[in-house]
């Protein structure tokens, strides 16, 4: 139809009292996709799902859904004129209703084109579709807390809603559940083509679901876009940090002898030229190194094979991790630990000398900017 | 006190977390919010604030509350406090002494009681129980009538058996004595300092005293150390709510007082606005304020010594069973001890009102040839008794319904909105309590005099509903406590996805708050039932001839005539309607705990 976007966030202000939750936040989700907003609990995220809700008034900025004007310097629409789905953290099941009346809910209140008489037949689809059917006439204290999960999904999509607003919807699933319900989220985004605005902290979550990824920090975002490509090469360190796992050190970019750009580290020294250096400009400072724990290789023989890096140290914890074996290796005057997995190694035991390899490449390295 | 801050803390946080909810109205329904919960809040600070603006105005008038042609002065307080009009002193030092005496008498009782039937194997606990919070329907006033028949020098079953059978020239104990009016009124209130304590000692975690134990302490030191600091709000709490309670006690002083002339505050006010003709309607108000004053300094100092949230602070557990003590080779004696004092207290109390009741006269003791049941067939038959029960019961009807919708609605303000003054209608609602019933009663009566002259339309003087008013009144304070307990319970998601979920907040309301409220309100609206029917000071200020209620006909009918026997009779059929509300209660599954504030 257009292409305007099914919601756009901007310049959104919200203080509490002097302190600010959020500062100049702009985003937006399209028709059909799935936006993730990532960032560590209390960085604002969930209260920015609330204004955009509107059971919370933002300071200054604008709210758009589906293309009408809910939140302005002029606007303040109540939360039920804004045509939206909510799953919360806790789902919010009524606890005095059936599953039934708390699906058909929407369909009483919200604007919605399905006459009264087709009600039962509406729930029923969606029930379907959320597979559980058959619980139409419990009583909502019956349910567990997946059950509690599929209703809440199915009272939040029942009145086709321009945008679904999701709080950390899968945090109080256990491990199988929340597996079982991230893949059922998909397809019935897949299937109905709604827009999505999904608030986590679980950055597995974010990186499965989303077609966007939305990183919070302080109440700012801080970074955004496609997983793949913030998951592969974020632009910023706070980002890196956040998202996967990494070892992470500092370090100083320096000028060697020879006139070439090294960084030192309490590790290893290595030229900055090899390594994947993100930074727009930046040549000298303090330094963040990432490396990830799967491409530290644990060598056999001593020596520099192509160009790798070597460095020599004790091996302090050890253990099956998952899939992988993981030891913590520990360097003679070095502050900092490194974390390295092997899918092939297993044996070692703590207290073992142990000779490690790195390729430069493999260490992502990004200015510390701020203070 | 770590263990308090961190359940203050825990309560703090719970309540904070309540405070962001919808504040995004601008629309129709915006407004509809607005209004309704504005209504709550308005009504809120007139209920509680006009009534003492009177009450101030009457004190520096010279003229009749409502009499607009009078100017201001001061003469009202030098006739109080200067020219002796009143002996303040005397009433300082007797009501100091009535509220002491019941609060020991009653918290010492209580709390033994709620610490041995909740925290020990003792046996036959739950007919304990039955028995300890069936007072629950016998007010003070009918208390005070069935120790005379008791206990009484003259004709108490008790006191003219003993001196019969032991030979004696007088009475062994006088209930018309200070000592006994502080029994006899403290014993009135161990069933709600039973209440009020109980939920402490029952959801306390067990562990705390287990630990204790495993760490080498005996029962008596765990109780000193862990147990009482746990409960402490709880006691501190019961503690003060019964002094300011003690320091209005009306009708035990009323009753047993009168013999030799023993006067507190709450009966000089009383005689001075409606004993007196014509009427010391200035002084009365004058007086007030000293008590009021007084009653203000102790809530003030009780405010801080212990923080506001910890008083309210809720410990939920439902079904958890706390670790009982073994009394061991005393389980049998303590039971026997608590049955003996039971019986003595409560159980034969009763038994000789019902008796009296049927008795043509009564001496003292039991007479075959003097039984009837004319005293009853007066009481149902006499048209002013019957309209008096009528009363009480609309009157009860009217103030539990309009109580309770008050109530409601004012906590929903202070609880789910951030609209202004939610701190000033929390503070009016609550520091209520400070204010004995008595003065509640003259502030509401002077409150009519004044308006009722300013157009007939507002002129309730005279009609039952200026007695539904200050009956509603004299219980925001608890009421409103039970109300905001609850309400900080329904998680306020509950409401904002039904907003999200296209409902109108009067919607919203309809669907999700007030069915989850339910059960709070119903149980709101039989405390205020209950407690208003039984009521006294509010009704005994501002009844005429055509309002009158049961209890100022129980009061009245034994103060003027000394008629005993037709007293217990309608005190009996009072107790019985009472008993019977609070039996179905049960039967319904509201256990009388639940009635309880904090």
């Amino acid at each position: 139809m257009t292409t305007q976007p099914q919601l756009t966030v901007t310049g959104l202000d919200k203080r509490f009292g002097s302190e600010y939750a959020h500062r100049n936040v702009d985003l937006t989700v399209d028709r059909d996709e799935i936006v993730a907003l990532l960032g560590p609990s209390g960085c604002g995220k969930t209260t920015l799902l609330r204004c955009i809700a509107g059971v919370e008034v933002p300071d200054s900025g604008e709210i758009r859904i589906g293309g009408e004007t809910v939140q302005s310097a002029t606007v303040s629409r109540p939360p039920e004129d804004r045509d939206l789905g909510m799953v919360f953290q806790n789902y919010a099941i009524w606890p005095h209703k059936t599953v039934y009346e708390n699906v058909v809910f929407p369909l009483k209140y919200a604007d919605n084109p399905v006459p009264k008489a087709d009600y039962e037949d509406r729930v029923e689809e969606i029930l379907d579709l959320v597979q559980i059917r058959e619980l139409k006439d419990a009583p909502a204290t019956d349910l567990s807390g997946g059950q509690q999960q599929r209703t809440s999904l199915a009272r939040s999509l029942v009145h086709d809603p321009d945008l679904l607003l999701m709080d950390e919807p899968l945090s109080n699933l256990d491990r199988e559940l929340r597996k079982e319900m991230r893949d059922e989220l998909q397809r019935l985004q897949h299937e109905l083509g709604v827009s999505v605005l999904y608030v986590t902290h679980d950055q597995e979550e974010a990186f499965y679901l989303a077609d966007r990824v939305v990183l919070m920090r302080d109440g700012e975002t801080v970074e955004r876009g496609r997983p793949g490509e913030l998951h592969r090469r974020p632009s910023s360190p706070f980002t890196r940090r956040f998202v996967g796992v990494h070892n992470r050190f500092e370090g100083t970019v320096d000028v060697d002898a020879a006139g070439d750009r090294v960084v030192r580290t309490d590790l290893v020294d290595f030229p900055l030229d090899n390594v994947d250096y993100v930074s727009d400009g930046v040549s000298t400072g303090s330094v963040a190194c990432f490396l990830r724990p799967a491409d530290v290789e644990i060598g056999g023989f001593a020596g520099r094979p192509d160009g790798r890096l070597e460095l020599t140290g004790t091996v302090v914890a050890e253990g099956i991790l998952g899939d992988a074996y993981e030891m913590t290796v520990a360097f003679d005057g070095a502050g900092t630990d490194l974390v390295v997995h092997s899918e092939t190694v297993r044996d070692r035991a703590r207290g073992d000398e142990i000779r490690l390899h790195v390729r430069p490449e493999s260490i992502q390295v990004y200015p510390i900017t701020d203070a | 006190m770590s263990v308090r801050t961190r359940l203050a803390e825990t309560a703090r946080t719970a309540r904070d977390s309540t405070v962001s909810v919808v504040s995004a109205t601008t629309g129709t329904d915006g407004l509809t919010r607005r209004v309704v919960l504005g209504g709550f809040a308005v009504a809120t600070v007139l209920l509680t604030l006009v009534p003492l603006v009177f009450l101030l105005w009457t004190s520096l008038w010279d003229g009749y509350p409502g009499q607009f042609s009078g100017s201001f002065t001061v003469g009202n307080f030098l006739a109080v406090y200067v020219a002796d009009a009143f002996d303040v002193t005397g009433l300082v030092t007797n009501s100091l002494f009535v509220a002491g005496g019941t609060t020991l008498v009653s918290m010492s009782v209580g709390l033994g009681f709620a610490w041995l039937l909740v925290r020990t194997n003792v046996p036959t606990k739950d007919a304990m129980e039955l028995v300890l919070i069936s007072p629950y329907a016998v007010p003070g006033y009918i208390y005070a009538i069935m120790y005379i028949t008791t206990y009484g020098p003259d004709h108490g079953l008790v006191t003219t058996t003993l001196v019969g059978a032991l030979g004696l020239d007088a009475p062994p104990f006088d209930i018309f004595s200070p000592t006994g009016i502080v029994v006899v009124a403290g014993v009135d209130a161990v069933t709600s300092v039973y209440l009020l304590t109980a939920p402490a000692l029952q959801n306390m975690d067990a562990s705390l005293e287990e630990v204790a134990r495993i760490h080498g302490a005996n029962i008596r030191q765990t109780v000193r150390s862990v147990t009482f600091p746990v409960i402490l709000p709880a006691v501190l709490t019961a503690l003060i709510i019964r002094f300011l309670l003690g320091l209005g006690e009306f009708s035990v002083v009323a009753i047993l007082g009168a013999r030799e002339q023993y006067e507190v505050y709450a009966t000089a006010i009383w005689k001075a606005v409606r004993l007196r003709a014509p009427p010391e309607y200035g002084q009365a108000a004058a007086l007030s304020l000293s008590l009021l004053l007084l009653a203000a300094v102790l809530v003030w100092y009780h405010r801080k010594v212990t923080s506001r949230k910890e008083d309210y602070m809720t410990v939920t557990g439902q079904g958890y069973q706390p670790h009982t003590w073994d009394l061991g080779k005393w389980r049998w004696p303590v039971a026997g001890a608590l049955w003996a004092f039971m019986f003595v207290v409560w159980v034969l109390p009763v038994a000789v009102m019902v008796l009296v009741s049927v008795h043509s006269v009564w001496f003292g003791h039991f007479d075959a040839s003097s039984l009837t049941l004319a005293h009853y067939a007066e009481a149902l038959a006499n048209p002013r008794l019957r309209s008096a029960f009528v009363n009480s019961v609309l009157v009860s009807l009217a103030g539990a319904t309009i109580g309770t919708v008050l109530v409601v609605g004012l906590s929903y303000y202070t609880e789910r909105t951030t609209y202004p003054f939610r701190g000033v209608v929390d503070f009016l609602s609550l520091s209520s309590v400070a204010i004995p019933g008595v003065i509640t009663g003259v502030s509401v009566l002077f409150t009519a005099l004044w308006v009722g002259k300013v157009h007939p339309l507002v002129d309730l003087y005279g009609t039952l509903w200026i007695v539904v008013v200050g009956c509603v009144i004299a219980y925001i304070p608890m009421s409103s406590r039970l109300a905001i307990g609850n309400i900080v319970q329904i998680h306020t998601e509950l409401e904002e996805s039904a907003r999200i979920a296209g409902a109108t907040w009067v919607q919203q309301m309809r669907e999700v708050f007030l069915p989850l409220f339910r059960n709070t309100s119903a149980i709101i609206w039989f405390y205020l039932l209950i407690h208003i029917f039984q009521l006294i000071t509010i009704p005994l200020m501002v009844y005429s001839s055509d309002t009158m209620v049961i209890p100022v006909k129980v009061f009245n009918v034994y103060m003027n005539t000394a008629n005993v026997e037709l007293v217990s009779a309608i005190s009996t059929l009072f107790v019985g309607m009472t008993f019977l509300v609070l039996l179905s209660l049960r039967l319904f599954g509201v256990s009388f705990h639940d009635m309880n504030t904090r």
